[in-house]
Parts: C-alpha cells; structure tokens; sequence
C-alpha cells in the first residue's frame, strides 16, 4: 500500500489536503466566534437550511454551491434583521429554518430525474470528491471572508465581547452582527464541501473549544485553534486514507479525542494540589 | 445653577404593554453626583438605557449641553454590571480597556499608538499596571471593576455612568473606588444606579429615586416618608436602614 505522501502525488488527494488546510484556517478564526458568541446553533441551522439551495441546484443541474451560496447568506441575514422580540422564540426561528431548508432540499433532491444523487455526500461530505474548480471557489470565499474580517476586526471583536458597550460608544452593532453571521454563513458553505453539512458545526467549534481551554489572549486563541484544526483535518486525512475511514468523520473524530484528552489533561492538572515551593507559579 | 449638561424631560418608555418609566423627567448638572436609587425592577437601569441612548422612549425626550456639544455619540462613558458581558471572553485587561477608544477613529482603522497611550495612561491611573495582561476571569472583582472604570474613562468621557458599580466587589475594593469616583468627580458629573447608596453616601450630592415614576430628586436629604412612597411598604424592612446613612447629619 503507498504511503499519504507518496499518494499526494495524485491531484485528488492534493486537492483534499489544501481544501482542508484553507477550510481549517477558516474554521479556527470563525469558529472562535462562534464558540465565544455562543453561535453554534445558528451555525448548524445555516447548514441545515443550505441544502435546499443545493437540492434545488441539483435538479435545475448546476452547481450546488450557487445555491448554498445565496440560502446560506438569507439565513443568516434573517437571523440578524428579525425582532428578537416580537419573533418570541428566537431557537425555534432557527429550528424552522433549519427544517424547511432540509425540506425543500430533500423534496428537489427526490424529483431530480434520473440518477439519484448520494444523499450521503452531502450530509457527511467528502472532501476526496473536490474537484480544482471547488478549490478555486473555496480559495475565494475564504480569501474574501478573511479579508472582510480582517477590515472590521476591532469592531467585531467589541461586539462579540459587549454589545451593550459598543453601541455606547457609537459602533453599528446590527450591521457588525450581520456581517459577522454573513461570514458564518459562507464558511459554513465551505465546510459543507469538507465535512458535509451534519458534521459543520463540530469543526467550526471543536478547534475553538480546544484553544479557548488552552490559551487566554485573543491572538493566541485564533492562532491556536487554526494550528489544531490543520492539525485534525490533515491527521484526520491520514487516518482516513490509512484506514479506509471516511474522511469528514475521520477529522471529526481525531479532533473529539483532542479535545477529550485536553479537557481531560486540564482537570487532573487543576485538581492536583498546588505545590508550595517557590517558582512554581502556574 | 449653571445649565444642566443632560436633561430627561418627559421620558415614557416601557416593554411590550408594560410601562416602566412614567412621564420621568431629572437633570444632571455640572460636577453632579447623582445617585438614581429604587427597588429591583423599579426602571433604574431602564432610565440609564435611555439616556445612553440604548433604547428610544415612547414619548419625551433626553437633551444633551455637553461641553463638546448635543451630539452624545461616544461622549458618555458607561460602566455596566459584570452581567452584561462574558467574562471568559478571551481578551486581556489591557485590551479590555483599549475598547473605549472605540468610536473615536474609523472602525476600519486599527488602534493607533495615541489609543494604546491613553490605555496605558488609564491602566496606570487605576493602578492595575499588574494585571493589564491578565485575563478577566484570573483578576479579582474590584479589579475588573476598575479595568471597567478604565474603559470608560480612555474616550474621556464628558459625563461617566456606573450601574450597581459596589455590587460584585468586596469592602476594600469599595473604599478605592469612593477615593477614585471622587477624584473624578472633581472633573466630570457621575451618575450611579444602585440599590446600595450606603457604601457611597459621603459623596452623593442629589438622589433620584425611581419607581416607575420619580418620586424625588433633589439633594440627599430624604424623608422617610418619601422613601416609603417609593418601596411601598416601610423602609426599615425593604432597605435595612439606608435612608438613615443617606443623611449626612440626621437627628432622630
């Protein structure tokens, strides 16, 4: 059997391992986000919801990105422009989108004539299957969403740390919320390509909830939590090809057991008694 | 008396049907300690949102004479209770406190090396040049307290607000932020929300009380009377003896 790196010799498996590096790189800066503004669950309700954009895509016969693309982004703007207090319950908002979005990509995905697409794709992903034009897709999303956060950086850091206080001080909370939920909703999309859409939100979040228990200081959280989500998706791509895993559940896996043993690590270091000798500050 | 620098005239605001402020109309002055107490759920943090501009009343209307103008946009410095934000956020106290220069240069522009200064300058003038590159969840609570005060005092603000500032924080820490408030006071007008007028009694120039509707304002020499219309019931029960540590010289 060839090793992964004599097999990087062929292109699928090249185009595999950059896909996931950029989607990690992705994951790790969005995803702490996500993790600290407690987005999780509105980032598994973009997902769900997308693949009716890419369900109806499918039966029209064109890319299933264009249709992630454009449901994705709606989501996401609905979800910031509604009235948290007039919609009542702002989870169950999330829960319909969610459904719907499922629906109407199951309902299109059954009414495609001909060959039945592998439902199993889309829901797990397979990031073997990424083709150069992907790539070049995915480059550009990630390229623009890391750009536009880059540019509002302050901004969306003081919103996702104080709300209240930012808009003391003159900010545009709504437009930075949305802004901020607009590039959820395109790295969402990009994950698809890698994880598929269930397995979404655990590589938006695992690589953050590893780093926020390792590290204290913004900067070192999102360079933290990149490192590790390179490190689980192309760990998690050895695994795969070594074993004959699929892959989107391979990197998931690897990174749960991280994170266990992280967590794990973390307790018993904390509930050792502190040692009375000087220098031993922690 | 010099013109006031904020003026409420008139202010209705509630949510949903409920009304939560009444026709509420106060002033703060120059060099004013105002101290807006009442019970629980009474509308005190409620009238602070509306002057901060964090809810729009239903009626009535707040007006700004600050020295920089009547736009108050980015010129009120604001406190807030711990429970507003997350403090396992990951951001140090130094860049905690850069955040109140927010506001004052493009939000596309990056702090520039004036900003980190009057960070500095501020981490240093509440003496917490020992833990500015701590993490909020490792200082104490009088210590956030101040890495709070710090933030709002870097955009130099024209008037400073502190919500239950004596709530999350121990004794000692309440003597250093009397010295600090008064200090400050020296320059800009304070308005503190709490139910807890005791530990800053010294210092208050007028109280407002609220319930709904206001029920006072004026200087610290409250009645008891006054004070029972306020909580409904006697005081004695609800606010264990506060009016009496209101007054400065009171005879019984």
């Amino acid at each position: 059997m060839p090793s992964f790196l004599d097999a990087l010799s062929y292109e699928f498996l090249r185009n595999a391992v950059l896909a996931g590096v950029l989607a990690s790189v992705l994951c790790g800066v969005i995803g702490t986000f996500v993790v600290v503004k407690k987005l999780a669950f509105i980032s598994d309700g973009i997902s769900h919801a997308a693949f009716g954009g890419m369900g109806i895509c499918f039966f029209l016969g064109i890319d299933p990105l264009l249709g992630a693309i454009p449901v994705a982004l709606a989501c996401a703007f609905t979800l910031g422009a509604v009235d948290r207090e007039t919609i009542r319950s702002y989870d169950a908002l999330i829960g319909v989108l969610w459904a719907v979005g499922m629906a109407v990509g199951v309902v299109f995905v059954y009414k495609t004539p001909g060959y039945a697409p592998n439902l199993m794709t889309y829901l797990f992903g397979n990031i073997l299957l990424v083709t150069r034009r992907d790539l070049l897709a995915i480059l550009v999303l990630a390229v623009s969403v890391l750009a536009t956060l880059f540019l509002f950086f302050k901004g969306i850091v003081a919103v996702a740390f104080d709300e209240v206080f930012a808009r003391v001080r003159g900010l545009q909370v709504r437009l930075l919320m949305a802004l901020l939920l607009g590039m959820i909703a395109l790295s969402v999309v990009i994950l698809i390509q890698v994880v598929g859409i269930i397995l979404v939100v655990a590589l938006l979040t695992i690589p953050s909830v590893i780093s926020l228990m390792l590290w204290k200081d913004l900067r070192s959280v999102l360079l933290g939590s990149v490192g590790i989500g390179v490190g689980i998706t192309l760990g998690g791509l050895v695994l795969s090809f070594n074993y004959d895993l699929p892959s989107g559940p391979a990197i998931i896996l690897l990174g749960a057991v991280l994170l266990i043993g992280v967590y794990g690590a973390k307790r018993l270091r904390r509930s050792r008694p502190k040692s009375p000798l000087p220098g031993t500050v922690s | 008396m010099s013109e006031p620098l904020v003026e409420v005239r008139d202010v209705t605001f509630g949510y949903g049907r409920e009304v939560v402020l009444d026709h509420v109309s106060l002033t703060i002055e120059p060099r004013d300690f105002l101290a807006v107490i009442g019970p629980n759920g009474g509308g005190k943090t409620t009238l602070l949102k509306a002057i901060l501009g964090l809810v729009h009343p239903w009626s009535g209307e707040v007006a700004f004479h600050l020295p920089s103008g009547s736009d108050p946009r980015g010129r009120l410095g604001y406190v807030p209770q711990f429970s507003t934000f997350d403090r396992d956020f990951p951001l140090r106290i130094d860049e905690m406190v850069l955040m109140g220069r927010l506001g004052r240069r493009s939000i596309l522009r990056p702090y520039s090396r004036e900003d980190r200064a009057a960070a500095g300058r501020a981490i240093e003038r509440l003496g917490l040049g020992g833990v500015a590159r701590s993490h909020a969840s490792e200082v104490s609570g009088g210590q956030l307290q101040r890495a709070l005060i710090a933030r709002a005092l870097v955009s130099e603000p024209e008037v400073l607000f502190l919500d239950e500032p004596t709530a999350s924080i121990d004794a000692e820490s309440r003597e250093t932020l009397r010295e600090l408030l008064q200090d400050l006071n020296r320059a800009i007008p304070i308005v503190v929300v709490t139910h807890d007028v005791t530990s800053l009694a010294p210092m208050v120039q007028r109280i407002a009380c609220i319930n709904r509707k206001l029920f006072y304002h004026g200087g610290p020499e409250l009645s008891l009377e006054v004070m029972e219309e306020v909580y409904g019931c006697p005081v004695e029960l609800v606010t264990h003896g506060v009016p009496h540590r209101v007054l400065p010289d009171h005879h019984h």
